[in-house]
């Protein structure tokens, strides 16, 4: 049975993944990239490719405007939020639509990963019925589980190996909201995520818009403070990446680039200024060259598939070895601070009752 | 020489707010400018001030949204495609019949949010260019969200957001932190981007005088220091913090000026600033105003 032998490869090889309950927990991947940049068709091929792999994908759609996606998704925002609706409502253009809507999504996130979680959980208490009752098929563990799990049974016995989640086209819309922090942050508390920053290799031909994406990726591994990045070339199928590579991995050979493309086309002062600050930046950006995560991919036709998987257990790893112990930091403040109100609120709440009892008494 | 302000940034920034700001500004202290909306996105009650020309006389995203079955963003680079392919017939001529060859003219362009258009596609740069040719001195403003800079690491991000527009620009920037009047925590702010006032009142943005304010640079260095010793920095990052604060430092890159839209004096240091970038005026005569 399908189900079981998953479960139990899962388990196998989650020996140090297992979280608090046990539960083998998913890798979230957030999906951002410019407008344009085929993130969409990233993402179905992600699914698809790791459906090919036997794994199991939770998939979320933020875009609320998105008109059809290549992939199923099991939360679609555009189910909640209605976009046109909401341009109507606010009276917005179509950006202050996008925006509005990803905000009302944002405040009912804690939701979204509370779904998540029952999944992982399900997926956790439906493997321990199969291995109670050994191999021997879902029988026992069917009866067990119950109505409320017998629908949904089969889904429910995998667990989760990846959560997927597709932003807005717009790439500012996620990564300069509150509610692209809202949402970030607590999928980043809940379950080891990785960022996949997809820069649109064709477009990146150029030393300058080169050095222009490089920046960008470069500033969301500061916005999402420290998430571990996955940098995606894609589109290899209509531009290959190998420039790119060679560009990370020399600067030379960049400034190289830099100095035969400015020097026939532009007037000598504009150019020199440019061409000095990409020298700059060129060798500022260095140590993120060598740290970072960079694969060729295409989304068309799947090449680079396995590299970026490969790079996904990297990132997960980086995540629990980097991240992780912040969240924990950061919760244990929490509930230190939690613990501390509600006592304060207690002793607050004696005294006002001593207060009164004992002016009560008299009367 | 005519001058003009490319006025960018993400996304509900307050770009629009800005330019209304601004020629309210501009119309107390008897200064003429020219408005002109290049955002064919922008929805008719969005736009709360003068235009001079607006780039939805010539295409709106509905429109091409309509014709070409586009979602809205597909629809939006279309559309700033055709007027990349336009700008002279529409932009450049269209000025030259509304503001004239006057000289001293001054524009304040109000561009759509989204950052692909500075970081992916040449269409800001054909414009600037355009402009350039028909002699007006550019100057981009980058509006960042005050609130979204007021952390380390986030301030990082919106530096290197700035950066790579200014890679592709090539025109002299000025950075403003816009909604400093609603951001949570000024002081931080203020302290983030070196311009420390230390005055005993509340805001502290009309405290420093420019000279010796926020003009000269951030405190990359101490932003770094602080960024390192953060619980979200990972030790793989702490060479890369290094360099970044180095290049900044350095080069002075980036400069930010706090605006505080409510106040006046606010809106003339952002004014002076963004001036003085252009040398605006500076070969203009002495006008006898008595």
């Amino acid at each position: 049975m399908a189900a079981s032998s998953s479960a139990s490869a899962a388990g196998g090889g989650g020996g140090d993944d297992d979280g608090p309950e046990g539960a083998r927990i998913p890798t979230v991947v957030l999906c951002i990239g410019m407008a344009g940049s085929g993130k969409s068709t990233w993402m179905a091929r992600m699914v698809q490719h790791a459906k090919a792999q036997g794994k199991t994908a939770y998939v979320i759609n933020l875009d609320p405007a998105v008109m059809a996606t290549g992939y199923k998704s099991n939360v679609d925002i555009r189910d909640t939020v209605a976009y046109k609706e909401v341009m109507k409502t606010y009276q917005l253009g179509p950006n202050g639509g996008i925006v509005t809507s990803l905000n009302l999504f944002a405040t009912r996130f804690d939701q979204v990963v509370d779904l998540v979680e029952k999944r992982v959980l399900a997926a956790a208490a439906a493997a321990d019925d199969d291995e109670t009752d050994g191999g021997g098929g879902g029988g026992g563990g069917e009866a067990e589980a119950g109505g409320e799990a017998k629908k949904k049974k089969k889904k429910k016995k995998k667990p989760l190996d990846y959560v997927f989640v597709d932003t807005p086209g717009q790439i500012e819309v996620f990564t300069w909201s509150a509610s692209g922090t809202v949402i970030s942050e607590g999928l980043a508390n809940s379950f080891p995520t990785v960022l996949c920053f997809l820069a649109d290799t064709p477009r990146c031909t150029g030393p300058q818009t080169f050095m222009s994406n490089m920046l960008q990726a470069c500033s969301m591994l500061y916005r999402f403070a420290g998430l571990p990045l996955v940098l995606c070339f894609n589109k290899i199928d209509v531009a290959r990446h190998e420039f790119a590579e060679e560009w990370m991995a020399d600067f030379e050979a960049f400034f190289e680039s830099l100095d035969s493309e400015s020097a026939p086309t532009r007037a000598s002062t504009t150019g020199s200024y440019s061409v000095s600050l990409c020298r700059s930046l060129a060798l500022a950006l260095e140590p993120f060259y060598k740290t970072i995560r960079a694969v060729g991919v295409s989304a068309v036709t799947g090449e680079g598939c396995d590299a970026f998987f490969a790079h996904l257990e990297t990132a997960r790893d980086a995540y629990y070895r980097d991240y992780y112990p912040g969240v924990l930091e950061r919760r244990e403040k929490r509930e230190a601070e939690a613990e501390a109100r509600k006592s304060a609120n207690a002793s607050k709440f004696d005294a006002d009752h001593q207060t009164q009892t004992s002016a009560g008494q008299p009367l | 020489m005519k001058y003009a302000q490319l006025i960018i940034g993400p996304a509900g920034v307050g770009k629009s707010t800005y330019v209304r700001e601004m020629q309210t500004h501009c119309d107390s202290i008897q200064r003429s400018i020219h408005c002109v909306n290049l955002d064919p996105a922008a929805a008719s009650e969005e736009l709360q001030y003068r235009t001079t020309l607006d780039v939805r006389e010539f295409v709106t995203v509905e429109e091409v949204m309509e014709e070409e079955s586009l979602g809205p963003n597909g629809a939006l680079m279309r559309c700033m495609e055709l007027l990349e392919e336009h700008v002279d017939d529409f932009l450049i001529a269209g000025l030259q019949e509304c503001v004239g060859d006057d000289d001293n003219s001054y524009l304040l362009l109000d561009a759509p949010g989204q950052l692909e258009l500075y970081s992916h596609v040449s269409v800001f740069r054909t414009i600037t260019n355009a402009l350039v040719q028909d002699g007006y001195r550019v100057c981009a403003v980058y509006l960042l969200d005050a609130q979204f800079v007021a952390e380390p690491a986030k301030f990082v991000a919106g530096t290197l957001a700035v950066l790579s527009a200014m890679v592709l620009l090539e025109i002299p920037h000025v950075t403003v932190l816009s909604k400093m009047d609603i951001c949570p925590e000024p002081k931080r702010v203020q302290e983030l981007i070196g311009g420390v006032g230390g005055g005993p009142d509340d805001g502290g943005v009309d405290d420093v005088p420019a000279e010796y304010g926020y003009g000269g640079g951030t405190n990359m260095s101490l932003l770094m220091a602080e960024l390192d010793d953060a619980t979200t920095t990972t030790a793989a990052m702490r060479p890369l913090n290094a360099s970044l604060a180095r290049l900044v430092d350095d080069y002075s890159l980036v400069s930010f000026v706090p605006l505080d839209i409510s106040k006046d004096e606010s809106l003339e240091e952002v004014l002076y600033m963004v001036d003085s970038s252009m040398q605006f005026g500076e070969d203009s005569e002495v006008k006898d105003t008595l």
